[in-house]
């Protein structure tokens, strides 16, 4: 320990210039007064950030919602498939990539089959054109970069 | 500020009594230490009453409230310069201009503005030491609990950060009042 932490001496040794700048420094460079309508908005955000907070997220997932998830899952796995839906073409899906088709967006064809089909599980879990994120348009290093660059 | 045992609705009554006592506080210093950023500001000091709150239970006292707020409040700066030093050198590389606060402000601009780029220059550890006891009033040795730092390392970086600041800033020498916070 230096001999500086020894002292437990609060004091500064400023001379009356030194007080002085120092002064004028804290006056000039302060926020400007804050309305109360913005202290009210921070409040409001932060308490709506306290409650998304993940807390004992199991307390707050209802059971009945679970297992009706889990039996969702369940329907879709052992579900049989309908005998229209193509198996993409590896060849097909290098093409669609190589004109800068997104790798998530499905074949027309097969969207229209899966749309018309009757199974209202599978209509339930298959992505519409609706439901498709306007992000999954762009490659994951441009979302990299726009995250970055703050331009989402 | 309560402590282990307590339940969790005088916790939260407590914690949101403790945000309406440290709001101005946190915004007035996350500001300074921030070079003079609203937006950023709000943004630290938000994240700090987060953390703060995610730690509130394992505060047992041993330090003062405020002191304790304050390293917390220190530390959310520093992360939040350093991703916003790294949003303008990537923006830079691109040719294009990471969005700053664009707040109006009612006092001396321009003076602020140069207030701010002149604590830039200093380390750290200065600007931090600088804000807290000679803008927001804290001791040497509050400043140091806060920055958990040895109360000479505080008086070290406090004299080389004035005489750098004296060095940027001297044309500034007692032209608003002589009122001492330190």
């Amino acid at each position: 320990m230096s001999k500086h932490d020894t002292q437990h001496d609060d004091t500064l040794p400023l001379t009356d210039a030194d007080q002085a700048f120092v002064a004028t420094l804290a006056a000039a460079y302060q926020p400007d007064e804050r309305h109360p309508a913005r202290d009210l908005a921070f409040d409001r955000a932060l308490a709506a950030r306290l409650e998304g907070r993940p807390r004992r997220a199991w307390a707050r997932w209802p059971v009945g919602l679970t297992l009706a998830a889990a039996a969702a899952v369940l329907v879709w796995v052992v579900a049989p498939r309908p005998a229209s839906t193509p198996t993409p073409d590896p060849g097909a899906v290098g093409g669609a990539l190589a004109v800068g088709t997104p790798p998530t967006a499905p074949p027309a064809a097969a969207q229209g089959d899966l749309e018309a089909t009757s199974d209202p599980v599978l209509a339930l879990l298959t992505p519409t054109d609706a439901d498709v994120d306007d992000d999954a348009l762009y490659p994951d290093d441009y979302l990299a970069l726009a995250d970055v660059l703050a331009l989402n | 500020m309560g402590g282990l045992g307590e339940s969790e609705a005088a916790r939260e009554a407590r914690f949101a009594a403790f945000v309406a006592d440290y709001r101005g506080r946190a915004l007035s210093t996350a500001w300074r230490l921030s070079g003079g950023d609203d937006a950023l500001a709000e943004d630290i000091a938000q994240d700090a009453f987060l953390a703060a709150h995610q730690a509130l239970p394992s505060f047992r006292g041993d330090a003062q409230l405020s002191t304790w707020f304050y390293r917390i409040l220190v530390r959310t700066a520093h992360r939040h310069r350093r991703k916003r030093a790294v949003r303008f050198k990537v923006a830079g590389l691109f040719g294009l201009e990471a969005a700053r606060s664009t707040t109006p402000v009612s006092g001396d601009a321009p003076l602020r503005r140069r207030i701010a780029a002149a604590l830039d220059t200093l380390s750290e550890g200065q600007r931090a030491a600088f804000v807290l006891v000679h803008m927001e009033g804290l001791t040497v040795t509050e400043a140091a609990e806060a920055l958990g730092s040895a109360p000479g390392t505080v008086k070290s970086h406090l004299h080389r950060a004035l005489v750098r600041l004296r060095e940027v800033l001297g044309d500034l020498q007692g032209t608003q009042g002589t009122e001492v916070t330190a």
